[in-house]
C-alpha cells in the first residue's frame, strides 16, 4: 500500500480552536476546501476536522504522486493566502492521524497514537489507564475482547485505518451549475454588514470556477429583503438583484473580490437584508487567447482596470477615441466607455493645424471692438481657413440644423498662448460677428 | 582589514558618484525628443520609473509638445516588443481638456490605446494613477493632479518605481515652493517671446545630481504650427518686398508711358 495515497488538507484553526485564522475573512470555509479540492481528483471527502483527497484513480492522470501533491499544494498557495497543513497515508485515517501529530509520511504506522483513530474518543481515559497508547498496541489485542468490550465500531474504524476493510464516505459533488446562499445570523441594514458574507460566498464560487476549470463574465447577486408578509402581497419587492459584469472571463479571487467591492460602494438597500444568494450568470472554458504567456505576472491587465474605475465612477467618467470621417472638428471623434473588440479601421488623421486638446463645447469669446478677447486680446496670426459642412439631407441655408460655415484662426495672447478659435459666418453679416474658442495648442 | 569597495557592497544603480552627477544614467531613461532637453536631464532623457513633476506655468502648458516625442517613441517600442491586446496603452487622467486625437494619430501615437478619464472629483486623480501604474500594458501615465498633496505624491513615486512607466504629474506652477519626493521637477511656461516662434522654456527646479539652473528653450515639435507660421511670414516678407520694388524702382511700363506722354 503506496503511503502517498491519501492527503488530508486542514486549516490551523480547524484543528485547534485557538490558533490563528479562525475569524479572519480570508480563510476559506471546509466545504469551499473540498469543492477547491475536486478540481485534482473525483474523490473528495470532507471529515470532521480537514478534507480528504484520495490520489489513487487521479495519480497516473498527473504523472506520480509527487507531482499530484506538489501541484496541490502550488495552486493553493497561488489561490489562498493562508497557511495549510497536511498529512499524508495509505489510508484516510492515517492520513488524519499523521496531520494531527504533525508526523512525516514515513513515520511507522503502529507508533501512531490512539488519539488519531475517529470515533473512540470516550475509550481513550481507559486505553490510557490501561497503557495502550499507539494503534499496534490496540491492534495486538484478542479481536473478540476488543469487540465485547469497547464494540464492534472500534474494530471496524481499526481495520479501515489499516486498510482491510473499506472506508464508508460519500465524496463531494461538484454542482452543474453554481448557485448558493447564506442566511445573516440577523437582518443586516446596511451594504458594509454583508460584506463578510459576500466573501464567505465568493470564495465558494471562485471555488467551484476552479473545480469547473471555468471562467466566469458576470455574476449575479440577490438580496433577499426582510419584507413583511402584508407588504410583499401588495406587490413590495422582496429581493434587489444586482450584476457584476467583468470584460474579460476571470477566475481569479481577487478580482472579482475588488470588482464586487466597487460596485457594492454604490447599492442602496430598501429593506433589511435576510440572505444572500449568489449565481455565475455568464461562464465559458478558458479559451486559446487567454494572457499570461508574454506578459508574466507584471501587474492587472487594462479590461481589469477600466471595470474597476468604471465600478467606482461611473462609465461616463472613461473616454476611449473612436473616430469619424467629418470635417466638422467635434464630429471627427466620439467617445466611448467600453474597450473596442476588434481592430479599429481607419483611424482618423488629421493633417494641417489641428490643435491636440479640443474643448468639450466651443466656448463664446467675449468681443470688443469687434475683436475677440481671451484673457486679453487675441492677435489673429494664421487664417481663415473656411469650412462649410452641410448634411446631404438638408437644403443649402443657414437655417439647417447641422449647417457648420465657419472660418477658422490661430489666434495668440501673451497670456493665454496659442488658440484655435472660429468665427460663425453665419452670423458674419450682423453687427456683431459671434468668435468661439475651439481648441487649445499645448 | 581591506578597503570598502562601494561597488562590491552596492547594486549596481544604487549609489551616484558626484563625480558622475547630472551625466550617469542611474535608472533607465527614454529619450525626451528634445535635444537640448536631454542634455540637461540626467541620463540623457525622462527617468523610466519615476515620477516626473512639471509646474506650469499657464492653465494649458505645452504639455503634448513637451512629453510627445518621448510617449510616441516609448509607445512604438512597447508595440515592437509587446504582444499584448494592449500592449502601449497611454492614460490621460483629468486634463484641462479633452485630448483631440485625430492630431495625436497624425504625430504618429496610435490613439486607440488611449484612455481618457475624467473623474467626478479632483481628488479622485490620484487612485486612477496609482491604479494604471499597477497595469501590465501601461507604458505612460500622464496627471493632472492640481490638489495633491505631498503623500499622494510620495505614494505616486514608490508605485512608479515598481512599474516600468513614465509618469508626468503636471501641476500649477504655485506649487513650486512645496517640497515634493519627485526625483525630477521642472517648471514649463510658453516662451515669452513666442510670437515669432512658438516654444517652451524649460527650468529644472530639481534634479539628480548638480542643481541648473540656466533655462532651456525647446521648440515644438509635435506640431506643424511652427512650420506654418515660418510659411507665413516668408509670403508676407515677399509681399512686401515685391510692393517695395513696384514703390522704389521704376518699371520698364513706366518709361513707355513717359515716352507715350513725351511723344
Amino acid at each position: 500500500m503506496n503511503p502517498r495515497r491519501w492527503m488530508v488538507l486542514a486549516l490551523p484553526h480547524w484543528l485547534h480552536e485557538s490558533s490563528p485564522g479562525g475569524g479572519s475573512a480570508e480563510a476559506p470555509a471546509q466545504d469551499v476546501v473540498a469543492m477547491w479540492c475536486a478540481a485534482f481528483s473525483p474523490d473528495v471527502f470532507v471529515l470532521s476536522s480537514g478534507v480528504a483527497i484520495d490520489g489513487q484513480s487521479v495519480a497516473r492522470y498527473w504523472g506520480g504522486w509527487a507531482p499530484l501533491w506538489g501541484r496541490v499544494m502550488q495552486a493553493w498557495v497561488q489561490q489562498w493566502s493562508v497557511p495549510l497543513l497536511r498529512g499524508h497515508g495509505a489510508t484516510v485515517w492515517q492520513a488524519l492521524a499523521r496531520l494531527q501529530q504533525g508526523l512525516p509520511h514515513t513515520s511507522p504506522v503502529d507508533a501512531l497514537a490512539l488519539e488519531g483513530l475517529p470515533g473512540v474518543a470516550a475509550h481513550l481515559p481507559m486505553w490510557q489507564s490501561l497503557g495502550l497508547e499507539t494503534w499496534g498496541q490496540l491492534r495486538a489485542l484478542p479481536r473478540g475482547a476488543v469487540a465485547r468490550r469497547w464494540g464492534k465500531g472500534v474494530l471496524s474504524t481499526l481495520d479501515q485505518a489499516y486498510g482491510e476493510a473499506r472506508h464508508c464516505l460519500a465524496p463531494i459533488v461538484v454542482p452543474a451549475q453554481f448557485n448558493a446562499q447564506m442566511a445573516c445570523a440577523q437582518p443586516v441594514n446596511t451594504v458594509a454588514g454583508l460584506a463578510g458574507l459576500m466573501q464567505a460566498l465568493l470564495h465558494e464560487a471562485v471555488a467551484w470556477l476552479y473545480a469547473r476549470g471555468q471562467r466566469a463574465l458576470a455574476l449575479v447577486w440577490t438580496l433577499h429583503l426582510d419584507v413583511p408578509h402584508t407588504q410583499a402581497v401588495q406587490g413590495r419587492l422582496s429581493q434587489q438583484v444586482f450584476a457584476v459584469a467583468s470584460a474579460q472571463a476571470s477566475s481569479d479571487r481577487g478580482l472579482w473580490w475588488r470588482l464586487v467591492h466597487e460596485h457594492m460602494t454604490r447599492w442602496e438597500l430598501s429593506a433589511p437584508v435576510h440572505a444572500v444568494s449568489l449565481r455565475w450568470a455568464q461562464t465559458q472554458l478558458p479559451s486559446e487567447e487567454a494572457r499570461g504567456l508574454w506578459d508574466g505576472p507584471k501587474g492587472q491587465s487594462l479590461e481589469a482596470w477600466l471595470d474597476r474605475v468604471k465600478a467606482r465612477w461611473g462609465g461616463e467618467h472613461v473616454g476611449l477615441a473612436s473616430w469619424r470621417a467629418d470635417h466638422v472638428p467635434e464630429r471627427m471623434q466620439a467617445w466611448s466607455t467600453d474597450l473596442p473588440k476588434g481592430k479599429q479601421e481607419g483611424a482618423s488623421q488629421a493633417r494641417g493645424l489641428y490643435p491636440p486638446w479640443l474643448l468639450r463645447e466651443p466656448l463664446r469669446l467675449w468681443v470688443k471692438a469687434d475683436k475677440p478677447w481671451y484673457q486679453g486680446p487675441l492677435r489673429l496670426v494664421l487664417g481663415p481657413q473656411r469650412l462649410d459642412a452641410m448634411p446631404w439631407s438638408a437644403t443649402w441655408s443657414d437655417a439647417a440644423p447641422q449647417a457648420v460655415r465657419r472660418d477658422y484662426f490661430v489666434a495668440h495672447s501673451a497670456h493665454a498662448g496659442w488658440l484655435w478659435i472660429y468665427r460663425e459666418r453665419a452670423h458674419a453679416e450682423h453687427t456683431h460677428a459671434q468668435w468661439f474658442l475651439q481648441g487649445v495648442y499645448g | 582589514m581591506p578597503p570598502l569597495s562601494i561597488n562590491e557592497h552596492w547594486p549596481s544603480g544604487m549609489v551616484w558618484r558626484a563625480s558622475d552627477a547630472g551625466h550617469a544614467a542611474c535608472t533607465a531613461t527614454q529619450s525626451s525628443g528634445h535635444a537640448d532637453l536631454d542634455a540637461v536631464l540626467p541620463g540623457q532623457g525622462w527617468p523610466v520609473g519615476g515620477l516626473i513633476e512639471v509646474l506650469q506655468q499657464q492653465p494649458v502648458g505645452a504639455d503634448w509638445q513637451l512629453v510627445g516625442p518621448a510617449l510616441i517613441a516609448r509607445q512604438q517600442q512597447a508595440l515592437r516588443e509587446g504582444h499584448a491586446r494592449w500592449a502601449g496603452s497611454v492614460i490621460l487622467i483629468n486634463p484641462v481638456h479633452p485630448p483631440f486625437t485625430p492630431t495625436w494619430n497624425d504625430a504618429g501615437l496610435d490613439a486607440s490605446r488611449l484612455v481618457w478619464l475624467h473623474p467626478p472629483q479632483p481628488q479622485a486623480c490620484a487612485w486612477a494613477a496609482e491604479q494604471a501604474l499597477q497595469c501590465a500594458d501601461v507604458v505612460a501615465v500622464l496627471a493632472w493632479l492640481p490638489h495633491a498633496t505631498a503623500t499622494v505624491l510620495r505614494r505616486l513615486q514608490f508605485m512608479a518605481a515598481q512599474s516600468g512607466c513614465l509618469l508626468w504629474v503636471f501641476r500649477p506652477g504655485v506649487c513650486s515652493s512645496q517640497a515634493s519626493p519627485a526625483p525630477l521637477r521642472l517648471e514649463v511656461s510658453v516662451a515669452a517671446s513666442a510670437i515669432e516662434t512658438p516654444g517652451l522654456q524649460v527650468r529644472v527646479l530639481k534634479r539628480r545630481g548638480l542643481p541648473w539652473n540656466a533655462t532651456v528653450f525647446l521648440p515644438w515639435l509635435c506640431s506643424g504650427l511652427p512650420q506654418a507660421l515660418q510659411a507665413q511670414r516668408q509670403i508676407s516678407a515677399r509681399r512686401r518686398g515685391a510692393t517695395q520694388e513696384y514703390r522704389h524702382e521704376p518699371t520698364p511700363l513706366d518709361g513707355v508711358g513717359a515716352a507715350a506722354l513725351v511723344a
